[in-house]
C-alpha cells in the first residue's frame, strides 16, 4: 500500500510534468522543418531531446518532493513511522515510484515526438534513436534524481529541499560544464552530445554502457547514503 | 511484580546535546489496564512515546514494548503491528480522503475490524469522501483515532487523544477507550485534561523536566493524598512538620497547608502534639497533586522535605 500512497502523493506533480514534457516536445516537433517526405529529421530529433533533458530536470526534482522529513514538517511522519514498515522500505518505495514515474517522464514525450515526427521511411532508426535517448536521459538523470532523494534527506520543508536541489542542480551543470569535468557530467550524458553526430543525428560509436553504469552507481551510492540517513534521523 | 509489563522502561535517557529531555526513566506499565501520562508541555512525554515507537534513538537506556527491546530495529517494524499510535498533531496525509486512508492503512493491519471501523465511521459521522485537508481539527482528530481504534491492537499509545474533540467526541473517545481495555488492549496515553485522566486511568505517571515524579495506581492516589490544614494560635516553624510522606508545606500567617503522599494521621497527630488549634484533613483531587507534582516542591522558608 506504500505504493498507492506514493502514487496519490505524487499523481497530481506528475501529470502536471508529464503535460509540459509532452506538450513542450509536441510544440518543438511542429515547429521544426520538415524534408520532402514531411517527416523531421534525427538531428531535428536530437535537438528537441536537449530540451527534454532541461523539462525533465525540473519534474523529476518536482517528483522528489516529500519524503519523511518533508512529512515532519507538515505533522504526518509520526503516523507513517507508526505503520509496521521499514524506513528503507518506506524510501525504497519512494524512489521505484519517483523512478517508474521519470521513466514515463522521459518514454511519453519521446512516443509523442515519434508520432508527430513521422518517420522518413525508416521506422527502425527512428526507434533506436529513441530508445537510445532515453537510455542517456535516464542513465544520467538517475544521478539527479537520488541527489534530489538526499537533499530532501538532509533539507526539511515541503518547499525548501526542491529548490535547493534546483540550485544544486544548476552549479553542478555550470561546474561540469568545462572541458575537463564534461565527460563526468550527467548533464552531457543526457543530452548525448558526445554520443550523437551533429551532422545525421546518428550515434557515433557504440552504445555507451560503461558511462550509464558509473552514473547508475552513483545513484546507488547517493541512494544509500539517503537511506543511512534517515535510518539515524529522529523524528 | 506478579504481571508482566506491557513497556518497561530501564534508565530510559534522552539527551540533545547539553539538554536533557528525558532523565533515567525507569517505569512498568501494567497490561489491560489505562495508564495515563501526565506532565506539563516540555516535560519529556511526547519524547519518551517517540522512543517507545523507535521514532528517536534514546541517547542511554532501553525499554521493552511488549517483551521487545526499542533499541532492535528490525523487530520493531513487527512490534508496530501490535500497537497502535496516534500522534499529538494528529496530522495525516493531507492529500488523502478519509476512504483513502483506511484504504491505504487497513491492508497493514491482519487483525483489522471493519466491523468497528464501520461502527466507528457512524459514531464519529467522518464523511469518507472529504480530503483530510479539509477536515476540522476535531474530525481529523476522530479520523486518526478510528485508525488506531479499528486495529484492535494489543498496545494503543495515544499522545493528548482529546486534542480538538468537543465535549460529545471526547466522551466518545473516552467510552471508546474504556472498552477497548475492557478486551484486552493496554492504554498508555498523555493528557492535559485531568478531568478526563480521572475518570478513565488505572494508573497515573507523572513526569516532571523529564523524570518520574509519581507513578501510581489511581485508587491509591486517592485513599492515601490528603490535604491537611492547620491552624495555630502561636507562631511555629514549618520544618516541625517535615516528617515522612509530606510533600508540600504551604504558610500564612498561623495557618499551614500541608500536602500529604502517606500518613496523613502522623501529620494530624503531630500538629494536635504542638498545640494546633484546628487541624483538618480531606482529600486530594488528581489536579492538586498535578500542580504540585508540576510546580516543583515549594516549602516554607527554612523547610525541607521529610
Amino acid at each position: 500500500m506504500l505504493w498507492y500512497k506514493a502514487w496519490l502523493e505524487t499523481r497530481m506533480r506528475f501529470c502536471i510534468a508529464l503535460v509540459l514534457c509532452v506538450g513542450l516536445c509536441s510544440e518543438l516537433i511542429i515547429s521544426l522543418p520538415r524534408s520532402g517526405s514531411g517527416s523531421v529529421d534525427l538531428v531535428g530529433l536530437h535537438g528537441v531531446h536537449s530540451a527534454l533533458v532541461f523539462v525533465w530536470t525540473l519534474g523529476v526534482t518536482l517528483l522528489m518532493m516529500g519524503g519523511l522529513l518533508s512529512e515532519r514538517a507538515g505533522g504526518s511522519s509520526s503516523f507513517t513511522l507508526s505503520l509496521p514498515v521499514s524506513r528503507f522500505h518506506l524510501m525504497a518505495v519512494r524512489t521505484l515510484v519517483g523512478a517508474i514515474e521519470s521513466i514515463g517522464l522521459a518514454a511519453a514525450p519521446w512516443v509523442a515526438m515519434l508520432i508527430l515526427a513521422g518517420h522518413n521511411g525508416e521506422p527502425r532508426r527512428y526507434l533506436t534513436q529513441a530508445g537510445l535517448h532515453i537510455l542517456l536521459l535516464l542513465g544520467g538523470g538517475s544521478v539527479l534524481l537520488t541527489m534530489t532523494l538526499l537533499l530532501s534527506t538532509l533539507i526539511e520543508g515541503e518547499y525548501t529541499a526542491p529548490t535547493a536541489s534546483l540550485g544544486i542542480i544548476i552549479l553542478l551543470a555550470y561546474t561540469f560544464s568545462g572541458n575537463d569535468l564534461v565527460a563526468y557530467s550527467p548533464f552531457a550524458f543526457m543530452t548525448g552530445l558526445r554520443y550523437f553526430n551533429r551532422r545525421d543525428g546518428a550515434l557515433s560509436g557504440p552504445v555507451p554502457w560503461i558511462p550509464a553504469l558509473y552514473f547508475l552507481a552513483a545513484a546507488a551510492c547517493l541512494f544509500a547514503v539517503s537511506v543511512t540517513i534517515i535510518r539515524r534521523r529522529d523524528f | 511484580m506478579t504481571w508482566e509489563p506491557v513497556i518497561q522502561l530501564h534508565n530510559l535517557t534522552k539527551a540533545y546535546g547539553q539538554a536533557a529531555a528525558v532523565t533515567g526513566l525507569n517505569l512498568a506499565i501494567r497490561p489491560n489496564q489505562v495508564t495515563a501520562f501526565l506532565g506539563v508541555n516540555g516535560a519529556g512525554k511526547t519524547t519518551t512515546i517517540k522512543m517507545l515507537l523507535g521514532m528517536i534513538q534514546p541517547s542511554n537506556g532501553d525499554a521493552f514494548v511488549l517483551g521487545t527491546s526499542i533499541r532492535n530495529a528490525k523487530d520493531s517494524v513487527s512490534l508496530r503491528r501490535d500497537i497502535a499510535y496516534v500522534s499529538e498533531s494528529k496530522q495525516l496525509y493531507d492529500y488523502m480522503t478519509v476512504g483513502q486512508i483506511l484504504r491505504f492503512t487497513r491492508p497493514f493491519y491482519s487483525d483489522w475490524d471493519t466491523g468497528l471501523e464501520k461502527e466507528l465511521l457512524d459514531t464519529f459521522e467522518l464523511p469518507l469522501d472529504h480530503r483530510i485537508k479539509s477536515l476540522s481539527k476535531g474530525m481529523r482528530t476522530k479520523t486518526a483515532l478510528l485508525l488506531a481504534f479499528a486495529r484492535r491492537p494489543k498496545l494503543l499509545v495515544l499522545d493528548e487523544p482529546s486534542d480538538g474533540l468537543d465535549p460529545i467526541g471526547i466522551e466518545q473517545m473516552l467510552q471508546r477507550l474504556v472498552t477497548q481495555c475492557s478486551e484486552g488492549t493496554t492504554v498508555f496515553f498523555s493528557s492535559h485534561q485531568i478531568a478526563e485522566v480521572e475518570r478513565v486511568a488505572d494508573n497515573v505517571c507523572m513526569l516532571h523536566r523529564g523524570s518520574l515524579v509519581l507513578d501510581s495506581p489511581m485508587d491509591q492516589l486517592r485513599e492515601s493524598y490528603r490535604q491537611v490544614d492547620v491552624g495555630f494560635s502561636h507562631p511555629i516553624d514549618p520544618s516541625a512538620m517535615l516528617m515522612p510522606g509530606v510533600e508540600n508545606i504551604r504558610c500564612d500567617g498561623r495557618q499551614m497547608r500541608i500536602t500529604v503522599r502517606e500518613n496523613a494521621d502522623l501529620v494530624m497527630g503531630r500538629a494536635n502534639d504542638l498545640g494546633a488549634i484546628s487541624v483538618e484533613a480531606a482529600p486530594v483531587g488528581l489536579r492538586e497533586i498535578f500542580l504540585e507534582k508540576a510546580g516543583g516542591p515549594k516549602y516554607c522558608s527554612g523547610t525541607k522535605p521529610g
